[in-house]
């Protein structure tokens, strides 16, 4: 079960107000999450970032799951997230730069958790900034084959975006597989591919854009 | 109220969520709301929640999760409207 699974939450493009009222969040959070918020400090993350945290984790699990059946639907209150890990001394800060890019996050001290939909458990790791949030979700703990990346865009129309977020992710693709002549198209189910020379390679990929962030992330070796 | 009635009010659910207000001029019960409308899905939360309040109904998760395209936007709503109290 290999997929990819990616999600950006740009916070100056969500509504506060209407992510406060219960109508909203009750139709993205589970019980058991908002009980979830009780354990941790809201000083270190207020409800409004809890529940796009969490949001970014489920539709990050959306996406891995869709790929691998195309007829899941993203109903977020059908996906669990179970824990919620902060790293030690956890603050956000602003992210300081228009790309950031890596592969796994072993030097950045992500959130990390776990995520269940209909028995079947993902992890994920989440990097959360002033400005977005950015979760990328695995079938396993070790993140070490993921290659993901973020860019900040002032064009915010979705053609641009859309196109952008291609270029980024078939330039880093070049420089990870050494190969050239790469596209990223769609598959029959909706999920992006990559090809190569218009044959299909097994790299499964996901793609996001929220506000004026752009990201990533593909899977590559898979036996981790 | 007749479908006309609903899509037409339906146009202005969801015209703050989407940039395409040629398409959103044309729609038909066909058009799909991601795919054509480019609505994110955080939108659709907003949608179906701006729904509920123009239209004074519920809709549960197995209801929003039929809400694909126009067409099923407007059987949810209709059906909604029919069995409210």
């Amino acid at each position: 079960m290999t997929s990819a699974g990616n999600d950006i939450v740009s916070l100056e493009a969500v509504n506060v107000t209407r992510s406060k009222s219960p109508e909203f969040y009750a139709k993205i959070l589970r019980p058991a999450e908002e009980m979830l918020f009780t354990t941790l400090d809201p000083a270190v993350l207020p409800f409004v970032e809890h529940v796009w945290l969490l949001w970014s984790v489920k539709e990050s699990a959306y996406k891995y799951l869709r790929r691998l059946d195309p007829t899941t639907l993203f109903i977020p209150v059908k996906f669990e997230v179970q824990s919620v890990g902060f790293p030690p001394g956890f603050a956000r800060t602003p992210i300081g730069m228009e790309e950031l890019t890596g592969c796994g996050f072993a030097s950045l001290a992500p959130i990390s958790g776990s995520i269940v939909f209909e028995g079947i458990t993902l992890f994920y790791r989440t990097l959360f900034y002033n400005e977005l949030i950015v979760s990328v979700v695995n079938h396993s703990q070790n993140f070490d084959g993921i290659h993901w990346g973020l860019k900040w865009t002032p064009d915010k129309t979705y053609a641009h975006q859309s196109a952008l977020v291609r270029e980024f992710a078939v330039g880093s693709l070049q420089l990870a597989l050494g190969l050239s002549d790469l596209v990223i198209g769609k598959n029959e189910g909706g999920a992006p591919i990559v090809l190569c020379e218009g044959k299909e390679l097994d790299v499964p990929i996901s793609l996001s854009h929220h506000g004026e962030w752009v990201g990533y992330a593909y899977c590559l070796n898979y036996d981790f | 109220m007749t479908r006309q009635e609903i899509l037409s009010e339906l146009k202005k659910v969801i015209a703050p969520y989407t940039a395409n207000k040629e398409l959103l001029a044309g729609i038909n019960e066909d058009t799909d709301l991601i795919k054509d409308l480019k609505i994110n899905s955080a939108n659709l939360v907003d949608i179906i929640i701006d729904a509920e309040a123009k239209y004074n109904i519920e809709i549960d998760y197995d209801s929003a999760d039929k809400m694909i395209n126009v067409g099923t936007c407007i059987d949810v709503i209709g059906e909604k409207i029919n069995t409210r109290g």
